[in-house]
């Protein structure tokens, strides 16, 4: 009963703290992406650089070229794709009812990345075909995972052994080539680890509307993510159709985070701990927590690849790894304050 | 009322329910019991379509339940399923609230009328002084009576509630049972349960259900149709049956096991 | 062209009153002073037909152009105005100084040699004045104002010099003038710009061991993703990078229009294709050829050294027990072996078209072949000290223990700050020397 106690904010409390938590959340996001476009690894005046933005002033082509071409599109890139994965983890994990799921259970990681080795590898010369590649190349194994998992329906159990077993013939398959074009691989590693380097308007012509797409989805199925919450009998009894529901989400999650993979390649980490933290901050009210996901990933994913390509300039690190090295901690910081949690 | 014909049902190929028949009328509190395995969880969940039957119907009002609309049949039936899901942060009222959702439409939000429910229920389930704790820090009985409020919210006709005792100390039990008699007296509704404890069901019913084997072996009024022989046969024990003078209805005492342990 | 100017003498007796004797003689007389005439017509003649164009136009000389000596002489104004050059003529020292942008020529008057962009070079003949112009040979009219010389149909085509690259894969890059300005993103290419005598703006960041002088060399991050905004800055004429980067890297530098090439160094052979490439391009000829001169004389120098000896089969192993993989004939280490005549034995087990490099093997296999020489390389960076560790510990394995090539005693460990698996530049040809020098120990290579 202590720890009831200690639990006991009053509610108005709570609700008060829940909704300052989005204009909070949306002034970092601000300030990063103000961040984002004055730093980088060249270095110019805060002057200079709104000068080729608001179009007054002199500047050279260059500087016009590094502002509106490199970083504003890259730093673009990062929230849409922060916000897609976060977006991605949190529909998983209610699908999964588990609050450990990441969007490569659905075996969308490893498709996408065999099928982008397969031609960054073996047929370099289609290299401009990589996005396309990889983007079916998740869908296939996303597919393969769920008819491997169906039986009359779908259960969260079987969609992770599905998994499991599709994840490890397909990354084995990426291993195989990795270990026979030992030579071509160097070339591969950013990919692998995810990069938002070199990322341009071109990008965002295809990311940006599928994003939309995935995005607004997403927030039309806040109700059946709510229901999966409560278990499969209540969610029916409550007039869910459950197996429905959770193909539909499920097909959601795969379809935003295919498309942030096949633009960036593989960045882990976002799918599976912002929906965590956003569960902490906001509730696990998917009416909160999806907007709140969305807005915390892009803000995640934009800090890191910032600080990533600014740290060591002119060398960038692996998006994928500073996350990790950073959020990892923060994530358990954040655990401790709180107290319990169940998983 | 509701009404189960020829059903015929079960998991994974194997049948659990031979072509069984089951009448509830209106207004009854009825409770299923058997022994383990014979079907009573089956029938709840075929009659409140959770479970598809392989052949035979339910009649809710005459009208076959896998006709009708998925939504349409969650603001006539509530469940209490057995095993229980919610994320750790929801408050009583949060989980409560979620009772309305069969009578939006997909976009609507909670309204007005919606909170007047949701704190009637609350009410009505006794639990007004601990509307905004999360569900988790409360203790079994009162968690039973929040989902109890939860299935009351979507102002149900018929509460299906699948052993709401097994997992709970004794005084919590009989807060339940206190709750689920006074719905169906005051508000009406009918209640359909199953049961482990035999003398929660004789003392609590209107009418039971015996299910061994997929079949309905026995049913009517608890007093005239729990008897030794059938303890016997059922579930294969040799009980004393007592009449309480204070409650005025059997008491089972189990006496041992048939022809001692084989 | 040989002009016959026949002139036909109508002699009627009735015009010339001499006698028949005389009118021979005057024929005679007039053929002889036509034919000698002829003579310096016959040359004037050739070289006023020689026409010069310039970018595709004709030049008009106020002195046409002639032969001297066999070599065509032409005005060298014309020429050098057509080019857009000034011209400045000390008559004093007989200097004429054409200046065209940066570049500048200074010829004098009976000398051979002037100087051009400030060195000294040797013209074939020395320029001579002729009815007050300034004539010098028409060749290094041309080269000197960095044009190209090409006869066509017998008309002299000077033409804007190109300066061509291509690739292995038969991209090709065209420039107006040599590139100057060039950013490097492997350590084999930095390494032939420097032993050229081109400092690149700008380079990989590695940690390869790198000349001292290139300490201040901008740096713009890995080769395989390098920092567009930094190269963006720094402006250059030419990107060069490892082929392995062409599928990630074209798409970035051909939206920011940056000219970008991607080769490698893998073989001695490339290496010198490379070095009189980047000589031809940048206008670095001279040097190139020196260079290749140079490694040409020392693979000779080892080849001679092996002659007659049996070829040798061998096996390259790259990392430790732990996890190691074999080199195949065309990794850096197989191609060299593979000019010394060596025979990897691990090309007699049937492996699949294009996997290239290093593939992990089975181990019995490698057993069973019992290779002559058995080679190993340590990554990069390894110590000397935990090398000869590594050698101790394969040489008492009881897989290796047995077969003929450590019983031998002919298991090597190449060394490995002359073996980086990856890149090599122009300390290829020591790698060379030193591969064939742990092969054959006896030849006196070292």
């Amino acid at each position: 009963m202590k720890m009831a106690k200690a639990f006991s904010i009053g509610s108005t409390d709570k609700k008060h703290i829940r909704v300052i938590m989005f204009p909070l959340i949306l002034g970092v996001l601000s300030f990063l992406f103000l961040l984002s476009i004055r730093f980088g690894s060249v270095q110019y005046t805060t002057g200079q650089i709104l000068g080729v933005i608001f179009g007054y002033g002199e500047f050279d082509e260059t500087l016009r070229t590094i502002i509106m071409d490199i970083r504003l599109p890259r730093t673009l890139v990062a929230m849409i794709v922060g916000a897609n994965l976060a977006v991605s983890g949190a529909l998983l994990q209610s699908v999964m009812r588990n609050e450990l799921a990441d969007p490569g259970l659905t075996g969308i990681s490893t498709g996408a990345s065999l099928a982008a080795l397969t031609i960054m590898l073996v047929f370099p010369a289609y290299g401009s075909l990589v996005p396309l590649v990889a983007f079916v190349g998740a869908s296939l194994s996303f597919l393969l995972v769920y008819l491997l998992a169906w039986q009359n329906g779908i259960d969260p159990i079987r969609i992770v052994l599905a998994g499991v077993a599709v994840n490890a013939v397909l990354g084995g398959g990426s291993s195989l080539l990795s270990m026979l074009f030992s030579d071509r691989l160097q070339g591969v590693q950013m990919w692998l680890n995810g990069s938002m380097s070199g990322r341009s308007w071109h990008h965002i012509e295809v990311l940006a509307p599928y994003s939309a797409l995935g995005l607004v989805s997403a927030l039309l199925c806040i109700k059946s993510a709510n229901l999966l919450q409560l278990g499969d009998d209540m969610a029916k009894n409550l007039g869910l159709k459950v197996n429905l529901a959770r193909v539909m989400l499920s097909a959601i999650a795969a379809f935003t985070a295919a498309v942030s993979v096949s633009t960036v390649g593989l960045i882990g980490f976002v799918g599976l701990i912002v929906p965590h933290i956003s569960r902490l901050v906001v509730g696990s009210d998917y009416r909160l927590l999806l907007p709140f996901s969305a807005i915390l990933g892009s803000t995640l994913l934009l800090g890191a690849d910032t600080a990533a390509r600014t740290l060591f300039s002119p060398v960038e690190l692996p998006v994928g790894i500073l996350m990790a090295v950073v959020g990892g901690p923060f994530f358990l910081w954040l655990l401790r304050r709180k107290g319990r949690y169940k998983v | 009322m509701i009404c189960g014909c020829r059903l015929k049902a079960g998991y994974d190929g194997r049948i659990v329910l031979n072509d069984l028949d089951i009448t509830i009328e209106k207004g009854e509190i009825v409770t299923l019991i058997g022994p383990n395995g014979s079907g009573k969880s089956t029938v709840l969940k075929t009659i409140s379509r959770l479970l598809d039957c392989v052949s035979g119907n339910v009649f809710l009002e005459g009208k076959d339940i896998h006709k009708l609309k998925t939504r349409e049949v969650a603001k006539k039936l509530a469940v209490l399923p057995q095993t229980q899901h919610m994320p750790p942060d929801f408050t009583v009222k949060e989980l409560v609230a979620h009772g309305r959702i069969p009578h939006h439409k997909w976009f609507e939000v909670i309204g007005d009328d919606d909170n007047q429910i949701i704190n009637w229920a609350i009410k009505s389930a006794r639990l007004e002084h601990l509307a905004d704790r999360p569900v988790v820090t409360l203790s079994g009985g009162e968690r039973q009576r929040a989902w109890i409020a939860l299935a009351l919210a979507q102002k149900p006709e018929v509460l299906l509630l699948d052993e709401p005792t097994t997992f709970l100390d004794i005084c919590h039990q009989l807060e339940v049972m206190e709750l689920v008699k006074h719905l169906n007296k005051e508000l009406g509704i009918t209640i359909i349960m199953v049961l482990h404890d035999l003398n929660q069901a004789i003392r609590h019913s209107h009418k039971i259900f015996v299910i061994k084997n997929g079949r309905v072996v026995a049913s009517g009024c608890p007093c005239k149709v729990v008897d030794s022989r059938l303890l016997k046969d059922v579930y294969g024990i040799d009980a004393d049956i007592m009449t309480n003078t204070i409650l005025g209805c059997p008491v089972v005492l189990p006496i041992g096991l048939c022809g001692g342990i084989t | 062209m040989f002009i016959r100017l026949t002139i036909q003498i109508n002699l009627r007796e009735d015009m010339i009153p001499m006698g028949k004797n005389t009118g021979k003689k005057i024929v005679a007389i007039l053929s002889v002073l036509l034919i000698l005439m002829s003579i310096p017509i016959y040359v004037s003649a050739t070289t006023a037909q020689t026409r010069v164009n310039f970018d595709g136009r004709p030049l008009t000389f106020d002195v046409s152009p002639r032969t001297i000596n066999g070599r065509i002489f032409v005005q060298y104004r014309p020429v050098a105005e057509a080019s857009g050059a000034s011209i400045n003529w000390d008559p004093a020292n007989g200097r004429i100084t054409v200046r065209a942008g940066e570049a500048s020529v200074v010829m004098t008057v009976g000398l051979t040699s002037a100087v051009v962009n400030g060195r000294r070079v040797n013209i074939e003949a020395t320029p001579v004045i002729l009815n007050g112009h300034t004539m010098v040979p028409l060749r290094f009219v041309a080269e000197s104002l960095g044009y190209e010389l090409n006869w066509v149909n017998g008309i002299a085509n000077i033409n804007r010099r190109t300066f061509v690259l291509n690739e292995r894969e038969g991209t090709r890059l065209i420039f107006d003038r040599a590139p100057r300005r060039i950013i490097s993103l492997s350590v084999c290419t930095t390494s032939i710009l420097h032993g050229l005598g081109i400092t690149p703006v700008g380079m990989n960041t590695t940690g390869a061991p790198l000349p001292a002088e290139l300490g201040n060399v901008p740096e713009v991050g890995m080769h395989n993703n390098p920092n567009i905004e930094k190269i963006l800055t720094i402006a250059p004429d030419l990107v060069i990078a490892p082929t392995r980067t062409r599928v990630t890297l074209t798409p970035i530098f051909t939206r920011h229009n940056i000219r970008a090439m991607f080769l490698d160094s893998m073989t001695l052979q490339e290496t010198m294709d490379n070095v009189r490439m980047f000589g031809r391009a940048f206008d670095r000829e001279e040097r190139a050829n020196q260079i290749i001169d140079d490694i040409e004389a020392r693979r000779d120098s080892v080849l001679a050294k092996i002659r007659g000896q049996q070829p040798i089969r061998y096996m390259a192993m790259l990392g430790h027990s732990g996890g190691f993989a074999f080199m195949t004939a065309d990794s850096l280490v197989g191609g060299l072996i593979g000019l010394l005549g060596g025979i990897n034995v691990t090309d007699e087990i049937r492996i699949a078209e294009g996997i290239t490099g290093t593939i992990p093997f089975s181990v019995e296999r490698a057993v069973a072949i019992n290779p002559e020489v058995i080679l190993k390389v340590a990554h990069a960076g390894t110590r000397a000290e935990a090398e000869k560790s590594l050698l101790d510990e394969f040489r008492n394995n009881p897989v290796w223990r047995n077969t003929s090539a450590v019983r031998n005693n002919r298991v090597h460990m190449l060394d490995s700050t002359l073996i980086t698996h990856m890149s090599l530049g122009l300390s290829i040809i020591d790698a060379f020397e030193h591969v064939a020098d742990v092969l054959y120990p006896q030849a006196g290579i070292r």
